[in-house]
């Protein structure tokens, strides 16, 4: 009976050492400038993807923000795309958008994201190879002659996955997407705001077979004549 | 001991208040109350007015001709009270004020010129106000500014206190949401003042309960206005918190509140008013998820690819959404590719949260420099 019990271990154990684990991340980020400027508007459009034996996980993005100023002024934007596919035991990823505006003498800002990911545990496109990609893209319209414009990324991919494609789910296994969009609601001022920075990080997470939740964390602050204004939210929902 | 008092008048005062103090508990039988008083001397000035429902108050006075104490203060005696108190130093005037179908009320004030002849002069006055499942109104004021609150609850309760003189205050309130057994719950959601019936996702156990927080919380001073409403509903637990600092006509208002939220359609916001400002919100815009099963053919597509296939789409779609007129700028492209050999490094697990919900916080603040 222990020897029995004894195999039992060992098999459990062999199959956890051929359990496979891949960690890719990826991002992108872009930031714009601009200076003297009344209108500025910034828009960064990312495409992520990992594929293991053991793991496929995309997450597409876009990110748009733009400021509006009563007289020319300076405008500071920057936007930010990250990506990470996970297989430890459990399989998925997290995709991560980012905008930030701040200005002075602002009379109106808007801002979107719309994040989408995808992942899989089967059909790896080849079973033999570890690949990632990502690519980015940004667009602006400065509204002025002067400005700084930059874009940059990065990604890196950490693997044991075995060589062969493996089964993650009892089941079949199947395919999964989600997609959050967020919308701000956009700020007019009838009295230019002497300062205005905002930020806001949105995350969207799955796991296994379904989406785990997303989050956000938003934080904004104005001042205009003797008044400020500080404000702030986090929320995290749980699936 | 004050070498030029007058001892005759001081013990007249003293008296007459004496008596003033034992009468008025005695009134509570009548439900309402009212007292005035006014005191002066060469120097000062004192005047208190009260108008009370429920309440019990006492007060002390001293008048001498170079000095003056007074201090009174009150206390609800049933669940539905209130109370609308004045006190005035040399045209100096604080207030407060409050009512409430079911809390606490109570206040305390004193004026202290020149007491016992050492010079010294105390003019301030404090409250506590708690309102439990139900409905608390309250205001305060000095010479700079005012404070008016509503609190309107459900299945949870409140608390405030305030202290101010007459160039500073510091006003705290905290609250949260209670937690019944289910028959207490149920019993509570019947019972309710407040019109809240039970969730029709009852039988989820001890959150299965409508629960309510509505509250205004507004400063007015110089003319101007700050306001921050709170507002949660639905299947909900939290905590929140308010205040307001002054000194001068310097202050600042803030609110926050941190809770889980169990359903979609539970109401959740936090707005921010203020003069020459657009109203603040919180959460600051709309989510919209979604969620499904896909093909494999669905996987594989290449967003980035498809748009650098027709740039003058994508370019035409920028300038439409940002209602550009002119065309874009500038594009900048990034693309990395990396394959990697197979590693042996050990992955760390991340925690598993399995509890649904929406778990938030939120907060606001006004400060003003006057």
């Amino acid at each position: 009976m222990k020897k029995i019990l004894l195999y039992a271990v060992m098999l459990i154990m062999l199959a956890s050492a051929a359990e496979g684990a891949s960690d890719t991340i990826a991002s992108t980020i872009s930031r714009l400038v601009s200076y003297e400027t009344d209108f500025s508007a910034l828009r960064t459009i990312s495409d992520s993807s990992v594929s293991t034996p053991d793991l496929n996980f995309m997450s597409t993005g876009q990110v748009d923000s733009s400021i509006q100023f009563s007289s020319p002024s300076t405008a500071k934007i920057e936007q930010g795309t990250s990506f990470e596919g996970i297989r430890n035991g459990n399989f998925g990823g997290l995709a991560s958008f980012s905008s930030s505006v701040s200005g002075q003498g602002v009379t109106g800002t808007s801002s979107s994201i719309t994040g989408t990911a995808y992942a899989t545990a089967s059909n790896p496109t080849d079973a033999g190879m570890v690949q990632s990609i990502s690519s980015g893209i940004c667009m602006a319209d400065p509204g002025s002659d002067e400005y700084e414009i930059s874009i940059n990324g990065g990604h890196s991919t950490l693997t044991n996955a075995p060589i062969q494609p493996t089964s993650v789910s009892s089941g079949s296994a199947k395919s999964i997407t989600a997609s959050v969009t967020m919308n701000l609601y956009p700020l007019v001022f009838e009295v230019p705001a002497d300062n205005f920075y905002q930020d806001v990080n949105l995350d969207l997470k799955m796991e296994n077979d379904n989406l785990a939740g997303y989050s956000y964390d938003f934080s904004q602050a104005i001042e205009l004549a003797d008044t400020t204004c500080e404000s702030g939210m986090n929320l995290f929902q749980i699936i | 001991m004050k070498e030029h008092s007058q001892p005759i008048i001081s013990a007249l005062v003293f008296i007459i208040f004496a008596l003033v103090l034992l009468m008025l508990p005695a009134l509570n039988a009548a439900a309402e109350i009212s007292f005035n008083c006014n005191l002066y001397n060469s120097e000062d000035s004192v005047s208190a007015d009260l108008l009370g429902d429920n309440l019990r108050f006492s007060a002390y006075a001293e008048l001498n001709p170079d000095s003056i104490y007074y201090s009174g203060g009150g206390s609800s005696t049933e669940p539905d009270c209130s109370y609308s108190y004045t006190i005035t130093n040399n045209g100096k005037e604080l207030a407060s004020g409050a009512k409430t179908n079911s809390g606490e009320l109570m206040f305390q004030s004193q004026v202290i010129s020149n007491y016992n002849g050492e010079g010294g002069k105390a003019f301030d006055l404090s409250l506590k106000n708690l309102v439990a499942n139900g409905v608390l109104n309250s205001h305060y004021s000095n010479p700079d500014l005012s404070v008016e609150k509503a609190t309107d609850l459900n299945m949870a309760i409140y608390a405030e206190n305030a202290r101010m003189g007459a160039d500073q205050m510091q006003s705290l309130g905290s609250g949260v949401t209670l937690v019944f057994d289910d028959a207490e719950a149920e019993n509570e959601a019947v019972t309710s003042g407040n019109g809240n019936d039970a969730a029709e996702n009852s039988g989820s156990g001890q959150n299965s309960v409508t629960k309510g927080i509505t509250q205004t919380v507004s400063v007015e001073s110089r003319g101007r206005n700050n306001v921050i409403e709170t507002n949660l509903h639905g299947d909900v637990d939290a905590v929140w918190m308010d205040g307001v600092m002054a000194k001068g006509s310097d202050y600042y208002l803030a609110s926050a509140i941190t809770g889980v939220s169990r359903s979609t359609q539970d109401e959740m916001e936090m707005l921010g008013k203020s003069t020459g400002f657009p109203t603040q919100r919180l959460p600051p815009g709309e989510i919209d998820l979604s969620f499904k099963e896909i093909g494999d053919e669905d996987f594989s597509k290449d967003e980035i690819e498809k748009l650098l296939e027709d740039f003058q789409e994508e370019q035409d779609r920028f300038n439409e959404d940002l209602q550009l007129n002119s065309n874009t700028a500038l594009w900048y492209y990034l693309n990395q590719k990396a394959t990697v050999n197979l590693g042996n490094d050990d992955p760390t697990d991340d925690p598993d949260i399995s509890l649904a919900g929406r778990y938030f916080n939120m907060h606001m603040r006004f400060g003003v420099d006057g």
